[in-house]
């Protein structure tokens, strides 16, 4: 190559500082850019040494780098992410940021070898450097937000049930609260149909609805019973959402969950008679109403029996409240054990029990009563004391208030009573 | 990608140069930190830019802080080194540079930044030397990592192959051991074992 | 000077036919390779051993009694100042050349006082191998 004309002028022109120094820092060059943005001229510095002039620099670091940079004739450097002011520069760029110094890359590199002579570049980075402090800034925001959001996650996660699941109703995710309510490990029901969590209990009319809502494309919520890894059964309010894609294909079940046992509890507990742990009149009359508004004919088929303990004020008088209760709670127990599973038994108030024997003929039903009746006589109430009842029945009539149907069993009830007691009566 | 493989024999010569280049770099480090190294072996491997996770992992402490130097340089033989060294090797090569129990975070920054510097360019300039090839080395850029942090996916999109040398530097009572990664492209990589297979001719000629 | 060994040399090459046993260690397969080629462009007639390591220079060492070894430093199982200590004490009388990539001044100190010859810096070439002919061997 030619040798530049004007290499001065070249230097001159860069809008970068350039400086030559020697191992002991002697100035041998000193470009325009350094004259105007440190105020020192050429003249002034050049034949100089750099320590009179920039005192500040940690010249034992410079000497290395000067030394590396002959030695293994290469460029070195100082590291552009610190905060290296090399010379101090005031910007005098208006700027919003702390920066009132230029941030500089300061890169040593081989002169002339046989000199021991090094050019020194530096280099503007300021607007760079501030752009990557406004960077640091975003990215600690965005970190503390995803900190938030993380935590927020964890909140959930450990206290809201979530079940997720493929279409098909493989499990693919479950919150920590689901895994700790039902009793598995998260890698125990990954993978796993959620139809394990079946308590087998609930009318398959429920799944095919649940099943006909979400395949299109709706919510469903309601409560189902769910069975846990021991099988116990937990009650929980459900809602399952189908999840889309941006084309309308299913992709994936959410499904939310709430404990309700203690609902079911109260619930229980409202129809409940506390003493018999038998239905109290308050659902039986429930019952009754729900059959006489919906007139619907698979439950308008029965018979209603009313059992009342005889003398039993007597047993009271002569035993005391204690063995009344006794007595009440053994003649449940024995009215319960005798019924078949679909018929319901409640207190209706006192010593009376009301029983709703479904689907069923007056003729079997009288023979049920008489079961009743024959069972309480051999049951001992604590272990000695003789009991008996006498029970009215009468068999529903379609379309009519059930206010008269249990007119007509209280009927036959007491004239049972009056007919001596341990007796069944029907009025038809 | 991967149809890129260096056979024995030219892992031998890749190794040779490595541990000439190592050889280099120590010996410079001991004239400029005035000091004097024990020469290890450096363990030096080819692996796939996918396999890069995988390598730092397993060469490095995965609860540790790492300083991690990474140096550009372009050219035919253009890639980047990465140099990744211990919170501890740093702390003893600042406190040995600057004569100071407890260096600052600056001045161990810029004490790794003079070794990697000195080590890389005596690598990669011996490397260029033979490949007959001219580099230009960028300003290095340092960061203070958590060992899982090292890795940047747009380097592993970048970059195909890397050469892989672990070495330790042993200066006096001071333990300091480093990894250099040297990731490349497919072009260097294919020059690089050009030249090799050009030595290995000669040799056996 | 030197043309004048050089001249010397050739005169004891044409005088004795008896092979030169050469024995190079280094872990590197290619760099023994190497370090051969240089030995035969100066030394034709010679018949080498090579080792790997220095656990194993020196078993051919003492079964063979080589005139010269080249010997590397950083090796694995035993490293080439062990071996250097090792030779030296089999045969004080030697002729060990040290041939490294350690190319710092104070492992160069290092050897010469264990006994090496001399210390060539890696990568050997003919020019290097020639001088150390010339200026370090007796053969």
């Amino acid at each position: 190559m030619d040798d530049l004309k004007f290499p001065e002028i070249l230097l001159n022109s860069l809008e970068n500082g350039h400086f030559v120094i020697d191992e002991n820092f002697t100035v041998t060059y000193w470009n325009r850019w350094l004259s105007i943005n440190t105020q020192i001229t050429s003249e002034e510095i050049v034949g100089k040494s750099l320590k009179d002039f920039f005192p500040k620099i940690n010249y034992k670091i410079l000497q290395r780098k000067i030394r590396t940079a002959l030695r293994l004739s290469t460029p070195t450097f100082y590291d552009s992410n610190s905060n290296t002011i090399f010379i101090p520069i005031v910007r005098n760029k208006v700027t919003k940021t702390a920066l009132k110094l230029m941030q500089q890359q300061v890169t040593i590199s081989p002169y002339i070898a046989t000199e021991n002579t090094v050019m020194v570049s530096i280099y503007n980075i300021s607007e760079l450097h501030e752009t990557k402090l406004s960077l640091v800034k975003e990215i600690e925001k965005v970190n503390e937000l995803n900190e938030t959001l993380e935590h927020n996650q964890d909140i959930i996660d450990k206290n809201i049930m979530i079940m997720k699941t493929t279409p098909d109703g493989t499990i693919t995710d479950t919150s920590s609260l689901f895994c700790e309510f039902f009793g598995y490990k998260k890698n125990e029901l990954i993978g796993k149909k959620a139809s394990v969590l079946k308590s087998g209990n609930l009318p398959n009319s429920l799944y095919k609805e649940l099943w006909n809502t979400v395949t299109h494309e709706k919510s469903w919520s309601g409560e189902v019973e769910n069975l846990t890894s021991t099988g116990n059964k937990k009650w929980v309010q459900s809602r399952i959402t189908p999840i889309l894609d941006d084309d309308g294909v299913l992709i994936e079940f959410n499904a939310v969950y709430q404990d309700i046992e203690n609902k079911k509890l109260i619930e229980e507990l409202y129809i409940t008679d506390p003493l018999t742990q038998i239905y109290n009149r308050r659902y039986f009359d429930q019952l009754m109403n729900t059959i006489s508004k919906k007139q619907r004919k698979a439950d308008t088929d029965f018979v209603i029996l009313i059992a009342d303990i005889d003398h039993f004020k007597s047993i009271n008088d002569t035993y005391g409240h204690q063995v009344g209760d006794e007595a009440l709670k053994d003649v449940a127990t024995t009215l319960k054990g005798t019924l078949r599973d679909n018929d319901v038994i409640a207190r209706w108030g006192g010593e009376e029990f009301v029983i709703m024997l479904r689907n069923i003929g007056l003729e079997e039903a009288q023979m049920i009563a008489e079961k009743i009746r024959a069972n309480v006589q051999t049951t001992k109430v604590c272990d000695n004391i003789d009991i008996t009842t006498s029970i009215g029945l009468t068999k529903y009539i379609l379309g009519e208030d059930t206010n008269l149907t249990f007119k007509r069993a209280d009927n036959a009830l007491l004239k049972a009573k009056a007919s001596g007691r341990n007796l069944v009566l029907t009025e038809l | 990608m991967n149809t890129i493989n260096f056979n024995e024999d030219q892992i031998d010569v890749l190794k040779e140069f490595m541990n000439i280049s190592v050889g280099q770099a120590t010996s410079h480090v001991a004239e400029l930190l005035d000091a004097f190294g024990t020469m290890h072996i450096p363990k030096i491997s080819i692996k796939d830019m996918s396999e890069l996770n995988h390598i730092i992992v397993e060469n490095i402490d995965k609860d540790s802080n790492y300083y991690v130097m990474k140096q550009l340089f372009s050219g035919k033989f253009g890639g980047e080194c990465i140099f990744i060294i211990s919170e501890k090797s740093s702390n003893n090569l600042g406190s040995h540079l600057f004569d100071i129990e407890k260096p600052l975070k600056d001045d161990i920054t810029d004490a790794v930044m003079e070794l990697t510097n000195i080590v890389t360019s005596s690598i990669i300039s011996r490397l260029t030397e033979e490949l007959n090839v001219e580099v230009q080395f960028f300003a290095p850029t340092s960061n203070f990592l958590q060992a899982a942090n090292i890795v940047d996916t747009d380097d592993v999109n970048t970059y195909s192959k890397i050469i892989v040398v672990s070495t330790e530097l042993e200066f006096k009572d001071h333990n300091i051991s480093a990894n250099i990664f040297i990731l490349t492209k497919d072009e260097a990589i294919i020059s690089l074992r050009d030249l090799i297979d050009k030595k290995i001719e000669e040799l056996y000629s | 000077m030197i043309k004048f060994i050089n001249y010397s040399y050739i005169v004891r090459l044409t005088m004795e036919f008896a092979n030169l046993k050469v024995l190079v260690v280094d872990d590197s397969k290619l760099a023994r390779l190497s370090l051969i080629k240089s030995v035969k462009n100066v030394e034709p007639a010679t018949e080498f051993f090579e080792a790997e390591n220095g656990a194993i220079a020196i078993e051919v060492f003492k079964k063979e009694k080589p005139r010269v070894v080249f010997l590397d430093l950083t090796m694995p199982v035993m490293d080439g100042y062990e071996a250097l200590v090792e030779i030296m004490k089999i045969d004080s009388d030697a002729q060990v050349i040290v041939v490294s990539a350690d190319i710092q001044v104070v492992a160069r100190e290092r050897v010469l006082k264990l006994g090496a010859k001399n210390m060539c810096p890696k990568p050997i070439n003919n020019e290097k191998m020639q001088n150390i002919f010339i200026n370090d061997l007796i053969v």
